[in-house]
């Protein structure tokens, strides 16, 4: 069997990985089994529900948070803010999408 | 190498303990903060992070015993190992500029400053034991708020530079060993129901999402809207659900007569190389120790070693731990011969 990352070389060690809460396999030959090691993968940044938001064109009038700069635009693509901030600036829509991620929930619980 | 004398130390939550500790290894609970009147670590000039990273030392001066640690000052060996150690993320080892690590006696304890947001608090503890784990952190947070000031609303609670981790800031999680249940296929059926819990599953390294040794870590997947109870709660009654099902899933296999020939001949292979082999990597002692470790669960007479003991070796077999002990860079290939000894040594 041919190393599943390469394609080149002789697999030699097979790997498990989680992918949406399911266990994947592959085979490996040694060298990409050496580079992939203890290095983990990228985190997903995946945040349900973002992608069916309508975009908004970046440019003159874009929302922008007043502390950091941020535009709205550049949240969507990351899904990082940029300061405290950003939670005034883009309060409603960052409602609807707290809303969207974390099962109708808008208003903070606990300590 | 400067870390090097902590290879050393023994690690507090590899110590088997509690009723579950068959299937949970070890609970976490991380506290994501952010100071105030900053922008978050990723909007922040190199300069302003140092200043960050220069307030949360000041801070963390308050926290006993704590070694503080600019990961600026570490070579690639020492940061690869305090990854391998669950004391930092892949990521904060990948960006080792203006960015630290403090951590607190016994290793249970760590605070990574300038990681996704300013403040990354986490506590360890041996065992399904997450509600003494998120003592000790919060008792952390509680400390270091006496000198910073954390960015807190009453509507959104703790603001965090992805809005998933808003709210407590809490994540809770529990490192599960599932030989049983993966090796007989039932892993995804039981992986897929989590999502619907508000959890998720990831591999060895947190971040990541290899799973090696079958181990796996489970997770709630933010907790905006819930409080640390609730979140504390669903982890643990999943966790114990879990460790159940993987209980239930041994004791079946081991019943049969057919099955338990064929996991036992598994087992004792494993133990054979183990003992035996004069070359191992990392992926197949994990593979190993795995098969060990569930040989050694249910209890099969015979066997080398003890569940501390792999435990231990599960965590001291990573390759920048084999580097650290020798205290110099070594190729794969010795790397592989002097793990070898390393397991052959500590289950003789
Ligand atoms: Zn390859
Ligand atoms: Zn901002």
């Amino acid at each position: 069997m041919l190393c599943a990352s390469c394609g080149k070389n002789q697999a030699a060690v097979f790997i498990q990985e989680i992918v949406n809460n399911q266990v994947r396999e592959a085979s490996l030959c040694a060298a990409c089994a050496e580079a992939a090691g203890v290095a983990a993968g990228p985190e997903e940044l995946f945040l349900p529900g973002l992608s069916t938001i309508p975009k908004e064109a970046r440019g003159e009038g874009a929302p922008r948070c007043s502390g950091c700069g941020l535009f709205y635009s550049e949240f969507r693509k990351t899904g990082f803010l940029g300061c405290p901030t950003c939670y005034t600036s883009f309060k409603p829509a960052l409602q609807r999408i707290l809303a969207r991620i974390h099962h109708g929930a808008v208003r903070h619980r606990g300590s | 190498m400067q870390l090097h004398a902590m290879e050393k130390l023994s690690i507090g939550w590899t110590r088997p303990k509690g009723s579950e500790h068959g299937a949970v290894l070890c609970s976490r609970a991380r506290l994501a903060r952010n100071l105030e009147d900053k922008p978050f670590p990723g909007r922040l000039s190199p300069q302003d992070l140092k200043s960050v990273l220069d307030e949360a030392f000041a801070a963390s001066d308050d926290l006993k015993g704590a070694a503080k640690l600019r990961l600026s000052d570490l070579d690639g060996t020492d940061r690869r190992f305090l990854v391998e150690r669950h004391l930092i993320s892949p990521d904060l080892e990948a960006h080792p500029a203006a960015r630290g690590v403090v951590i607190g006696t016994g290793e249970t304890l760590s605070l990574m400053v300038n990681e996704e947001d300013h403040l990354r608090i986490s506590a360890l503890a041996p065992g399904l034991s997450l509600h003494e784990a998120y003592g000790a952190a919060a008792a952390a947070a509680t400390v270091l708020s006496r000198r910073l000031r954390f960015a807190y609303r009453e509507d959104f609670g703790y603001l965090t530079a992805c809005p998933t981790n808003l709210g407590t800031g809490l994540r809770a999680s529990c490192l599960l060993h599932l030989p049983a249940l993966t090796h007989s296929g039932s892993i995804n059926a039981l992986l897929a129901r989590l999502p619907r819990l508000g959890l998720n599953a990831r591999g060895l390294y947190g971040e990541g999402t290899k799973v090696m040794g079958d181990l796996y870590q489970i997770a709630n997947a933010g907790g905006f809207g819930r409080t640390e109870g609730e979140l504390l709660a669903a982890v643990s009654e999943s966790a114990r659900r879990i460790a159940l099902a993987e209980n239930k899933t041994r004791t079946d296999l081991l019943s049969r007569p057919e099955s338990k020939r064929r996991t036992e001949d598994s087992v004792f292979r494993a133990a054979g190389i183990l003992t035996n082999a004069r070359l191992v990597s990392f992926e197949e002692a994990c593979r190993h120790l795995s098969l060990l470790r569930l040989g050694l669960v249910s209890e099969l007479p015979g066997l080398p070693g003890s569940l501390a003991e792999v435990n231990m070796l599960l965590v001291q077999t990573q390759p920048a731990h084999i580097e650290m002990r020798e205290n110099r860079e070594l190729s794969p290939a010795e790397r592989d011969e002097l793990r070898a000894t390393r397991i052959r040594e500590r289950l003789d």
